[in-house]
């Protein structure tokens, strides 16, 4: 299974890769929006974790990119934005799960393995 | 104090609390207070506006028909970057000589989040934060340069002192708000931000 990783904090890719590689999941990093749809269109990851505050283009417009070209990637936010309107908007994207920063690291891995699981 | 920056204040707290509760180690951070001060006191009021200091630079803005705007910087003195990077993020990924400067871009990222977080609750409005800055200089520069990055920036600026314990060591830490003109915070800050 394919995931990508996307957050403009190499700091937060790291902690990520380090809970997600060892599980056997083939990770790619992308620091910004941009790369994130360019990766997502060439890669087609399983499934990606999303931060939203990020230079370039955020998380929920890289969201809306991705999802244009019909793709039913699974994606889990992974942000310390948690107000409503954000949320929602990124409910309404589609995500499969949404993980408030700093995170617990069992918390990612149960969210990821629930969005990967579901039909 | 206003009501305002008691808002502002209690805001740092719960980024204090986020904050701390990242740390593999002891890491207590702890808000004592704050002061409304005219510009030209500020970088006297912070101690020492010669220390050497790494910052990190956020935009608050408020989603309201004049967007006012805050920036909020947090900063630590340039000798409690490394013992906080591996206190964050462990002996393993410190190794690796960019991890300080993002380690201390999340610690924005995070501080500035629970901020606007707890300003959206309780104001009622949106509020987004921009991709953080870290900037390295003396603590001087650091505020010359946030507040130059305003058009019309206000008269005064609110400071937070800060203390980080970390494994029993003490480091000094401040956090600034600066603001434009629109937002007032000697008086109502709700009201100048809200427009009401």
């Amino acid at each position: 299974m394919k995931i990508l990783i996307v957050d403009d904090a190499l700091f937060m890719r790291a902690m990520l890769r380090k809970a997600l590689e060892p599980l056997g999941y083939e990770i790619r990093e992308a620091e910004n929006g941009l790369q994130a749809v360019a990766i997502a269109e060439e890669w087609k990851p399983d499934l990606i974790t999303m931060d939203i505050v990020m230079p370039e283009m955020d998380g929920l417009h890289a969201l809306a990119e991705i999802r244009r070209s019909a793709s039913q990637v699974r994606v889990v936010m992974v942000t310390a934005v948690e107000q409503r309107e954000p949320m929602q908007e990124a409910m309404r994207l589609g995500i499969s799960d949404f993980i408030v920063k700093p995170f617990d690291e069992n918390r990612v891995i149960s969210a990821v393995d629930r969005a990967l699981s579901r039909p | 104090m206003s009501n305002g920056f008691l808002l502002l204040t209690e805001g740092m707290r719960h980024a204090a609390r986020r904050l701390a509760s990242m740390a593999k180690h002891r890491l207590r951070i702890r808000v004592m207070g704050g002061r409304i001060l005219p510009l030209a006191q500020v970088a006297t009021d912070l101690g020492d506006a010669d220390r050497d200091m790494c910052a990190v630079v956020v935009a608050v803005i408020f989603d309201q028909p004049q967007r006012p705007e805050l920036r909020f910087v947090i900063g630590v003195e340039r000798s409690a970057l490394r013992p906080l990077t591996v206190a964050i993020a462990g002996e393993d990924l410190a190794s690796d000589p960019r991890m300080a400067t993002s380690v201390l871009q999340e610690l924005g990222n995070i501080g500035a989040s629970a901020m606007s977080n707890h300003l959206a609750t309780q104001l009622g409005c949106t509020v987004r934060i921009s991709a953080p800055d870290v900037v390295e200089d003396r603590w001087g520069a650091v505020a010359s340069a946030v507040l130059g990055s305003f058009r019309d920036p206000a008269d005064e600026m609110a400071t937070l002192s800060t203390e980080f314990t970390l494994d029993g060591r003490r480091f000094a830490g401040a956090a600034i708000l600066m603001a434009d003109r629109n937002v007032e915070f000697s008086n109502s800050l709700s009201s100048s931000i809200l427009g009401v």
